[in-house]
Formats: structure tokens, C-alpha cells, sequence
């Protein structure tokens, strides 16, 4: 359902929108027109409504029917055609919207739920179609409604036109004015109530994918550089205040160049995407955070790891590489990293770095595929 | 003109700012706000309530006693809600706030509301308009597990009052003596009631309708482009190319008008990184996606990061000539360019392989350049290297400028 969902809104072209609106709405326009010819053939029930009303807004929903399916017809063989929105839009909200505008104020604009009803329109309206057409629907809309409410006010049409006093019987509503009334209200409140939560559903989703995208990488899915800063420095100020110990490696790998100069770039991704999976699954899972830095660069924080447990870790990580074989289509490599291993120990998060990118560039003057720990005697 | 402008932007900020203050649902605010709000509501409601008690002929429109009994209960969520209010201002902002006391102050104030509503008629009234702008309201606030429990009890109280009401048990609004709409002309005082509870419901709920949709359709645009956006440089990334890439390659195919891709790569770039920082090179690789955008044309060319310091141009309509025109002026502007570190200058310049499409196989003319780049790197770096990507030999000696 929630799949389908997000495909209209962000698959569906302008066309295919227009006619979702036309679909979604002409069945209650049809629906509406049967109820209301019920209503008028009854004798019962016609003695509660200006039967010249009823009929007006018959005529205006047939026509707004024709509208809406003539603009559909139109538009039927370009539906999935990815073309931008012409009129057809703001005719179909304007359609739609004046004839649930015309429903309410006939039903009494204050006292029915018909004015659920139309607000659900609006919001089903504004995760169609653009701001643009909506806003003028919608102001049109609006203004209908205060014509009316002025015209009610100056005693130049009544309230609720539709209804005349024969919907109350001795003080009593009528059998079908209830029936009416409830079941406008909690269908409308119903729909509504279930369109704003899928709204909502929608944007925090979209907010949770934004955040989740923004910190991490987007080739081999480890943490991005910004992330990476952000938990260092917070573990750092963590580390100083409760005098933890806390660890850090900075991997770096061997000949990466050769790699993407020789087998393409195709093959040196997979081999990071691959070195990523080795790095993720030699952490502890929540603990430590894994990152890509950037380019074959990457890092692991390894809070409340001693200097021996961060050793042990680094070479792990070392021999496992270098003994993987990594594959890409019909490619076999072997590759090996280098490891600047440093221990934090009240450094700042430059310094740190520093250290450790130190550390870095002399396990590869050494002859790389090792791990080097940062001395204390330079900096 | 400008100052509607400057209005507009001002506007959009505030919803930025109040959007994001929302998302991040810092929950000791977020209880204050809502009991805020709420308590300004019921204050009004119960300002409405009282001046119905002014006049003898206005009071006898509720039942006897009944008028006293709802103006207390309405008091009383008033001041609950102030305590809330008061409350919550001892709490720091950002602090998780124990799941209860959400449900302390969004339980009585939506049953409270349901209730009001109950007693006045939910069938002639705009009270269930009301009630749903405090669910919005409080969805908007909170997520939906915190909010299930209020809803839930509200929604259970409405279905047992129309049970009630269908077995004659309980009228229908148990709270007045005669109802606000009965088909004729509406009393001057319900008259202006129920417009004065309509505009308090309405304007808030479409406000919110459009906040919603537009902070919809920011937050799906922003994905968008970080989908396809690399973030140093605000090139397209590497997906995007290979996207953009496609469909060329398509209309290439049909067309038969050249196209050209460009690769290049920053000569040395490790040595900068090593010598200068990274924060350096990465101001280096962002200076030359600037470059790259500047020496493009907008919508028609695509301009991409393809990886660490390699960068890729796709050219539609543009033949190998003219391809190594292009990628000559933005060398040559990059050889100029100065960058300056720990008071000491650099500058840098790149290699390059050309390769212009033909019939379409825009992966083959991908590979020839990147041969191209190869051999520009081998012949010394800083030139480029030029070819027509060609089926039938694709090892044809190339044209190096």
C-alpha cells in the first residue's frame, strides 16, 4: 500500500496526476447524483429540500462529470508521457473544487459535514498538484464560500439552500437527515483523518531518508566524512570529561591507483565496496564506527578500546585483507592496506588526525601493508 | 516587488525553522507547544460558553445546570493545561521527556475536546472540524505511536455516543435544550457560534494543509538532489553521469550528431593531499567542479565527479574539435589558478583524455578515453590526449595535443 502510494507521488507525471484526481473523484460525483435523484424521486424526503436547488446542483455536478472526463479522454493517451502541466490541472482543481464547494454551502456551509469533505479534497489536492493551480482553486473556492455567506448575511440567499425546515419533524430530525448527516461526517472525517496521517507518515520518512543519506557514503554505505568529524569530536569531548580510553585508525589502500588504472573504475569500486563490508564486519557493531574519508581513505573510532585491543583489531583487519581475494566480474585481486594506528589520550581532534595521518605515511614509506602506531616523541 | 520578495523569503525561513524545529521532535518543547495552543483554544471556547450565559434567553438555550457543569470542566483542562504549560518550562529543551507525561497532556485535552463536542452535537456543529485540527495539530508534534492512545480513546468515545444515541439511551446533544440547526433559520447566537468555531477550525487546518504540502515537496526535491549531487563540489555524481550517460547515448544513437565525453584528472593529486591537508584538496577539487560548471552550458552538457580527483564532461553536439577546445580553456584556466597554504603558494593542473562517441557506444568511447588519459599521464602529464572512438581499432594511435 505505502509502496504504491509513494509511486503516485513520486512517479506519476503531471498527466498521470490529473488523471488520478479525475478518477478518484468521479465516482462520488456519480455517487452523489444517484443519492440526490433518490432523494428527489422520494416524496418523503423532497419535502425537506428546495427541489429547485437539488436540481441545480444536479446540473452542475453532470457538467462538472463531462468536464473532468472530456479533459480525461484528452489526456488518456499521454498519461506516461513526460511532458510538463499544462491548464488541464487547474481546470481539474477548479473542477473539482467548485462542485465540493457548491455540495457544502448547499448543505450549510457551518452545520453539515460537507465541510470535512471539501478540506479532505484540499489535502488529496495538494499531494496531487502542484502549489499553483491549488492555491487558485483554492481562493476561488473560498471566495465562493464568503459570496454566499455575505449574500446569507444580507438576507439575499439563505442558509444551507438546499434544506428547507421539513428536515426537522416535531422537533425532530428526520430518519434520512441523520443517516445523511452521520454518514457525511465519519466517512469525512474518516478519509481525512487517514489522508494526514499518510501525509505525515510520509514527511517523516522523507526526513529520516535525508538525514540517513547525508551521513552516509554513498558507494559503499559506511558513515561519510561529516559524520565521522561530527562522532569523533563528540567522542572526544566524551573521552576528556569520563577518561576513557579511545582509538583510532586511519586506513589507507596500497596501490589504489594501479587498480583503477588498470582494471577500471568499475573494479576499484567493488574492491572499496568490498573493503567496507571486511572493515563493517571486524567492528564491534555499535560501538565502533566505521567511515569512508574519502577516495580509498578510511577510518575506525574505537571508543573504550585500549592501545592493545586497538592494536589486535588493526591487525586483524590487515592480515584479513590481505589475504582476501577480491572479485569483480572476471577479475581477481589481492590488495593490502596500511594502517596508522593513534590513541587519543587528551589530543584535540586536529592533532589527532595529524597523528595519525603520521603514523599513516610511515607504515607506507615502510613498505605499506602494516599498521604503525603513533610515537609520543614527535608530533 | 522586492520587498514581497524579501517577504516571501522571510516567510519561508520561519517554516524552515519551525519544520525542522517539528522534525527533530524535541519532545519538552514540543509537550509546552501543544499545551500552549491548547490552552489558548480552550480559553476562547470557554469565552464562547460564558457569553451564552450573559443574557437569560441565550442561557436557556443549555439544559439547566448543564451550562455551569461544561463552563467548570472547560476551566479546569484550561488550568491543567497551563500546569502542563508551566511544567514543561522547567524541563531543558532538548531532553526526552518520559513517555506519560506526553499522554498527561494530550489524553485530557483531546477527550475534553470530544467531549465538548458530544455534548454540543457533532452532527450540526464545527466541533469535529476543531477536533481534527488538534489531531493534525498534535500528529504534527508528536509521532504516531504517542498520539495512538488520545486518538484512539476520542474515536471509542464518539462511536459509544452514537450507540448511545441510536438506542435513545442519551440525546442527541445532551448538553443544550433544543438543537443549533433545525432546518429553518439558525438563533442570531448560534448563528454567530458556529461561524466563530468554523473560522477558529478552518484557517489553522488549511494553513497546515499547504505547510505540509510544501514541506513535502522541499523535502523530496532536497533528496533529489543529494541523490544525485556529489557534495564537495556540487557536480553531478558518478550515478547521475552514468544516468545522463544513458539517455545520450540513446539520442546520440538516433541522431548521429557527435558527442564527446572529456576525463579529467588532477596531476599529483595525492602529493597535495600529503603535502597540504585534505581540507586543502578538497578545496581544490571544489574549485575545479566550479570550473568545470562555469565552462559548461547549463542543461544541455553534464558536468560530473567520477571519483576522488577525476572528473568527466559529457558534450552532446560537440565533435572532438571542439571538445578539446573546451577542455584546453578550463586547463588553462585551472594552470593560472593559484591556491595558498601555510603562506606558501601552489598550483595544479590536470590530464586529459578525449574520446567523441560513435554510434552511440558510449561505453566504448568512455574506455577510449580513459586510454587517452592514461597515455596524456604517460606522456608527462599536464596535456591531453584526443581520439574518435571508432569500433573497428580501438587501439588506433590517438591525437595528442
Amino acid at each position: 500500500m505505502r509502496r504504491h502510494l509513494d509511486r503516485i507521488f513520486d512517479e506519476f507525471t503531471p498527466n498521470a496526476r490529473v488523471l488520478a484526481a479525475i478518477g478518484s473523484s468521479t465516482p462520488f460525483f456519480l455517487l452523489y447524483l444517484g443519492v440526490h435523484g433518490y432523494a428527489l424521486a422520494s416524496a418523503d424526503i423532497r419535502q425537506g429540500l428546495h427541489v429547485g436547488t437539488v436540481i441545480g446542483l444536479q446540473a452542475l455536478l453532470v457538467l462538472c462529470t463531462v468536464i473532468n472526463l472530456a479533459i480525461g479522454f484528452r489526456l488518456w493517451p499521454r498519461c506516461w508521457q513526460d511532458e510538463p502541466a499544462d491548464d488541464s490541472s487547474l481546470l481539474v482543481c477548479l473542477n473539482i473544487g467548485l462542485a465540493f464547494t457548491a455540495l457544502a454551502v448547499c448543505a450549510g456551509t457551518f452545520t453539515a459535514g460537507t465541510n470535512l469533505i471539501l478540506v479532505g479534497v484540499l489535502a488529496i489536492g495538494l499531494m496531487l498538484f502542484e502549489l499553483r493551480p491549488m492555491v487558485i482553486a483554492y481562493v476561488v473556492c473560498v471566495g465562493l464560500l464568503l459570496l454566499h455567506e455575505a449574500a446569507v448575511l444580507l438576507h439575499g440567499a439563505s442558509y444551507a439552500p438546499a434544506l428547507s425546515a421539513g428536515v426537522f419533524v416535531d422537533g425532530r430530525a428526520t430518519w434520512w437527515f441523520t443517516a445523511w448527516r452521520q454518514y457525511v461526517l465519519y466517512v469525512g472525517s474518516a478519509a481525512l483523518v487517514c489522508l494526514l496521517l499518510m501525509l505525515f507518515a510520509r514527511l517523516d520518512r522523507l526526513h529520516e531518508n535525508l538525514t540517513r543519506l547525508s551521513y552516509t557514503d554513498g558507494l559503499t554505505g559506511l558513515a561519510n566524512r561529516r559524520r565521522f568529524m561530527e562522532v569523533l569530536e563528540a567522542e572526544l569531548t566524551r573521552q576528556a570529561r569520563s577518561g576513557n580510553d579511545l582509538c583510532l585508525l586511519l586506513i589507507d589502500a596500497d596501490h589504489f591507483k594501479d587498480i583503477n588504472d588498470r582494471h577500471g573504475h568499475h573494479a576499484g569500486d567493488a574492491v572499496l565496496r568490498e573493503l567496507a563490508n571486511i572493515l563493517m564486519a571486524s567492528v564491534r557493531a555499535p560501538a565502533d564506527l566505521p567511515a569512508r574519508l574519502g577516495g580509498e581513505e578510511f577510518a575506525v573510532i574505537l571508543p573504550d578500546s585500549r592501545l592493545d585491543e586497538a592494536r589486535r583489531v588493526a591487525e586483524r583487519l590487515r592480515e584479513q585483507v590481505a589475504t582476501h581475494v577480491f572479485e569483480d566480474r572476471d577479475t581477481r585481486l589481492r590488495v593490502t592496506i596500511s594502517i596508522g594506528l593513534v590513541e587519543a589520550r587528551g589530543l584535540n581532534l586536529g592533532a589527532l588526525l595529524q597523528r595519525a595521518d603520521v603514523a599513516l605515511y610511515e607504515a607506507k614509506q615502510a613498505g605499506r601493508n602494516r599498521v604503525v602506531e603513533a610515537s609520543w616523541g614527535q608530533a | 516587488m522586492s520587498c514581497l520578495a524579501s517577504l516571501s523569503r522571510w516567510w519561508w525561513r520561519r517554516i524552515d525553522t519551525v519544520e525542522a524545529h517539528v522534525a527533530e521532535r524535541h519532545h519538552a518543547a514540543n509537550v509546552r507547544v501543544f499545551a500552549w495552543a491548547m490552552g489558548a483554544l480552550l480559553a476562547l471556547l470557554l469565552l464562547l460558553q460564558w457569553a451564552a450565559g450573559w443574557r437569560d434567553d441565550l442561557g436557556a438555550l443549555y439544559r439547566p445546570g448543564r451550562w455551569q457543569a461544561s463552563l467548570g470542566a472547560l476551566a479546569g483542562l484550561m488550568v491543567w493545561m497551563m500546569a502542563m504549560v508551566i511544567w514543561g518550562r522547567r524541563l531543558r529543551p532538548q531532553r526526552r521527556v518520559h513517555p506519560w507525561a506526553i499522554q498527561l497532556a494530550l489524553v485530557p485535552a483531546i477527550v475534553g475536546l470530544m467531549a465538548y463536542g458530544i455534548g454540543h452535537g457533532l452532527h450540526d456543529t464545527p466541533v469535529p472540524m476543531i477536533i481534527l485540527d488538534v489531531f493534525v495539530f498534535s500528529r504534527a508534534l508528536f509521532t504516531w505511536r504517542e498520539v495512538r492512545w488520545a486518538w484512539g480513546l476520542a474515536a471509542a468515545l464518539a462511536l459509544a455516543s452514537e450507540v448511545l444515541l441510536a438506542t435513545g439511551a442519551m440525546p442527541y446533544a445532551p448538553l443544550l435544550s433544543e438543537p443549533v440547526y433545525d432546518g429553518g433559520e439558525m438563533l442570531t447566537w448560534w448563528a454567530v457560534w458556529v461561524r466563530v468555531l468554523f473560522v477558529l477550525a478552518a484557517i489553522p487546518l488549511s494553513l497546515v494543509l499547504f505547510c505540509l504540502a510544501v514541506a513535502v515537496q522541499r523535502r523530496r526535491a532536497e533528496l533529489e538532489t543529494l541523490v544525485r549531487t556529489d557534495a564537495l563540489t556540487g557536480l553531478a555524481n558518478r550515478r547521475e553521469f552514468m544516468t545522463q550517460l544513458e539517455r545520450e547515448s540513446h539520442r546520440q544513437a538516433r541522431s548521429g550528431r557527435p558527442m564527446s565525453v572529456v576525463l579529467f584528472d588532477v596531476d599529483h593529486f595525492k602529493q597535495v593531499n600529503d603535502r597540504w591537508g585534505h581540507p586543502m584538496g578538497d578545496q581544490v577539487l571544489a574549485r575545479i567542479g566550479q570550473l568545470l560548471k562555469a565552462h559548461t552550458r547549463d542543461q544541455v552538457d553534464t558536468a560530473a565527479r567520477y571519483g576522488g580527483e577525476e572528473f568527466v564532461l559529457l558534450l552532446p553536439d560537440t565533435g572532438v574539435n571542439e571538445a578539446c577546445l573546451v577542455a584546453e580553456k578550463i586547463a588553462a584556466r585551472l594552470r593560472q589558478e593559484r591556491f595558498s597554504a601555510d603562506g606558501q603558494g601552489f598550483g595544479v593542473t590536470q590530464s586529459v583524455g578525449i574520446a567523441q562517441v560513435v554510434e552511440g557506444d558510449v561505453h566504448r568511447a568512455l574506455r577510449v578515453a580513459d586510454r587517452n588519459l592514461y597515455q596524456a599521464k604517460q606522456a608527462g602529464r599536464d596535456r591531453m590526449v584526443a581520439s574518435v572512438a571508432f569500433p573497428e581499432d580501438v587501439n588506433r594511435p590517438a591525437l595528442a595535443v
